[in-house]
């Protein structure tokens, strides 16, 4: 090993402390930047592969009120871009379990066992069939939440109608993977009870009639998605028939996760940021000391014909190799965060499989960004390599530069220093003396507070948002229900007319 | 002097340092010649401007005025990084407070000069083999703090003779050490210069190192005010 490298890891250990600190702050700052990434990246690749398996939709369209399903049948014939369509019977209703009212929607489904569009994965139980007029499925999350269990009784209420089923089995639904209620675009976890059963079985609730209120759509072109989408919403309209087109990634409940798991960049880049922020000072600080101690080291070295570049670059490899060394800690680090980060989501959110998958990309971005941080924070420090001069190697003792303190505040000094000790003085002209030294450990002490209080916040935040939705849009005073469907314009018009609405 | 034997020649050397308005002169028009194999001691009190005439001779400081000429090559006019070269090929340094490197141990201390001047072969055998010379056989895997004072400057000495430079520089390398310490160092120098030819520049207070050396110059406010050399010596030369 060539003598200047051993000189750097020696004295890289000989201060232990400092090293370990400035490693672990590199580490922090690629785990939490490339960990957070990294479980972001995890999330939307499951669902974006639970989407494709579960068929979800491409768009859907809601009628305002049910419509007779033969009305649109030759539908399929007029637009070309259309690859599959479904359609349902879908009721805002209420469940009762345990004498307790949740909101609740069923779900009459037109293929059994499974919807052409818009699947579920059966997570226990059985699938519903024909022959089985009581049989229900239950959305995994509102059977956790609810503690259900298959061959568990609900009662489904509608319009005044109340009819007991019995669970045959607990699904997860793209739908309601976050628990979003359809209608407010809020998360309710474990307050909204989503239900599937045969459609003929939601139909008994509004007598029997053969109708259907949601058309769901998947396109052969996705390029061509929004084209088409429209196109269907005319020729439903030149049926006679109005409605309300969504875009699958408009529903609410993949806003609402969109908008989750975004927000994991926003805390990548925060929580990465302040570490790797925190680390270039102490590296910057730790060399500038470094490189201030060795003056003399540095001025032998330069009087025997050590070149400032070999010097300047011995010096800033102090940064680097701690880098690496953090770089190396980090990288495993960031993916044990981000198994725990997703296993924090699935408990959360009731993602059932999201996959812990290693991606080199999100930490080759942060190792990269590390070094090239810390490249500046020692490279910074080391420039005052240039300053010294051989004759330092000379000294045998630093007189250091005169300090710049204000009258007034020596003063100040002077009469605490005749209450106390005259030992006092130094501590205190050394702080306020050495004014950028002093403000780059307070900008260190800042950024570390900051760095608790994010990671505090991380948590807190998912939680005080979903309270803030309950609080702000969804928590109702008065719930009234209708004995028929009504076209929800005219319904406004009436209700906005009471004073106090 | 014959021409051949001639190694630094100082031309009118001046250099000043400026407090207010005021020119304070470190080194005031100095001229000297140094032949190959000198064993000079340069003698004066504090402030005398000893350490100023070493720093333009060894190619860390430029004269204000004047020349300084080593090997036939005017050193104060030599760019940053052929000065630096000059350094590393034909100055070797020994200083006052020893400047070993704390994280290096004693044959690594040596071998660093090797490596700085680009010479890395068998660094470790050849330092180790330097060390043993000097007496530290046994010491060469020890760290500077673990050694004594004058085992110190005999591995700072042995740092500066490894690469074998045309002019080995001390400033007060005695400083440091006891009186009797310090004579075996000088000893030590003097036995290397007779025994390898290498030409000792050496800075100090210390009047009895006088006996040792072949020519002793006496430096008094920046000025030479005395020049004296041994009459054997004197003869050789003549």
């Amino acid at each position: 090993m060539a003598l200047l490298a051993k000189k750097l890891v020696r004295e890289l250990w000989n201060m232990k402390v400092r090293s370990t600190l400035i490693v672990l702050s590199i580490a922090l700052s690629i785990a939490f930047y490339g960990g957070l990434f990294l479980v972001k990246d995890n999330v939307l690749s499951s669902l974006n592969k639970t989407y494709e398996e579960l068929h979800y939709e491409d768009f859907a369209l809601r009628t305002y009120a049910p419509i007779n399903q033969s009305q649109f049948q030759g539908i399929l014939d007029k637009v070309s871009n259309i690859g599959e369509m479904d359609y349902r019977l879908t009721l805002k209703s209420t469940v009762e379990l345990l004498g307790e009212e949740f909101s609740a929607r069923m779900h009459g489904i037109s293929q059994l066992p499974l919807p052409i569009i818009n699947q579920f994965k059966l997570e226990k139980g059985e699938p519903l069939t024909e022959d089985l007029p009581k049989a229900i499925l239950v959305e995994l999350g509102f059977a956790k939440e609810r503690s259900l269990d298959i061959g568990d009784e609900i009662t489904l209420i509608y319009g005044g109608v109340s009819k007991q089923f019995i669970i045959r089995g607990i699904v997860f639904s793209p739908e309601y993977k976050y628990g979003t209620n359809p209608d407010t675009g809020f998360p309710e976890i474990g307050s909204l009870g989503a239900f599937w059963l045969p459609i003929n079985q939601v139909k008994t609730f509004l007598g029997n009639q053969s109708l259907v209120n949601e058309i769901f759509f998947r396109v052969r072109d996705k390029t061509l998605l929004e084209q088409t989408a429209h196109e269907v919403q005319s020729a439903f309209s030149s049926l006679g028939i109005e409605t309300i087109l969504t875009l699958g990634t408009e529903e609410p409940d993949h806003e609402v996760m969109s908008e989750d798991v975004g927000f994991l960049d926003d805390y990548a880049f925060a929580l990465g940021g302040i570490t790797a922020l925190i680390a270039i000072v102490i590296i910057y600080d730790s060399l500038s000391k470094l490189v201030f101690s060795q003056k003399q080291i540095i001025g032998v070295l330069r009087a025997m014909g050590g070149t400032k570049r070999k010097i300047t670059i011995h010096y800033t490899m102090y940064g680097l190799v701690l880098s690496i060394l953090g770089a190396a800690i980090g990288i495993p680090l960031g993916f044990l965060l981000s198994i725990f980060l997703r296993n924090f989501y699935i408990s959360i959110v009731n993602l059932p499989f999201v996959a812990a998958k290693f991606q080199a990309g999100p930490f080759i971005e942060a190792t990269i960004l590390a070094l090239v941080f810390s490249f500046i924070g020692s490279g910074l420090a080391s420039y005052k390599i240039g300053k010294v001069k051989p004759a330092q190697a000379m000294t045998g003792f630093e007189k250091g530069k005169p300090m710049h303190i204000p009258r007034r505040v020596d003063k100040a000094i002077e009469r605490l220093s005749r209450k106390h000790k005259i030992t006092n003085k130094i501590p205190v002209r050394q702080v306020i003396g050495r004014k950028k030294r002093s403000s780059l450990t307070i900008f260190t002490i800042v950024l570390s507070s900051l760095v608790v209080i994010t990671s505090l916040g991380f948590t807190d935040s998912i939680f005080a948002q979903i309270d803030t939705y309950y609080d702000e849009y969804y928590k109702y005073n008065l719930e009234a229900y209708l004995a028929t469907p009504i076209n929800p314009f005219i319904g406004a018009n009436i209700i906005f007319q009471i004073s106090g609405i | 002097m014959r021409e051949d034997r001639l190694l630094v020649k100082l031309e009118n050397v001046s250099r000043y340092f400026k407090m207010g308005d005021q020119k304070i002169y470190a080194l005031n028009n100095v001229n000297l010649e140094i032949e190959k194999g000198d064993f000079i001691l340069i003698l004066g009190p504090s402030g005398s401007g000893k350490t100023t005439l070493l720093n333009q001779i060894g190619g860390i400081d430029r004269p204000d005025q004047g020349k300084v000429i080593v090997g036939g090559k005017d050193i104060s006019s030599l760019p940053d990084n052929e000065l630096t070269k000059y350094r590393a090929k034909t100055i070797g340094w020994v200083f006052q407070f020893f400047n070993l490197i704390p994280s290096l141990n004693a044959w690594e201390n040596v071998a660093l000069s090797l490596e700085l001047s680009g010479d890395n072969k068998n660094m470790e055998k050849r330092a180790k083999d330097i060390l043993a010379r000097v007496g530290l056989k046994d010491k060469t895997d020890l760290f500077p703090p673990q050694m004594s004072g004058g085992e110190q400057q005999r591995v700072a000495l042995c740092r500066a003779l490894i690469k074998k430079p045309l002019l080995i520089i001390a400033d007060e390398p005695t400083g440091n050490l006891d009186h009797k310490t310090g004579l075996e160092i000088v000893n030590l120098m003097k036995e290397l210069n007779e025994e390898e030819g290498t030409t000792f520049v050496v800075v100090s207070h210390d009047e009895s190192l006088k006996v040792v050396a072949d020519r002793v110059l006496h430096l008094v406010d920046g000025q030479i005010i005395d020049d004296h050399r041994k009459p054997q010596q004197a003869m050789e030369t003549l």
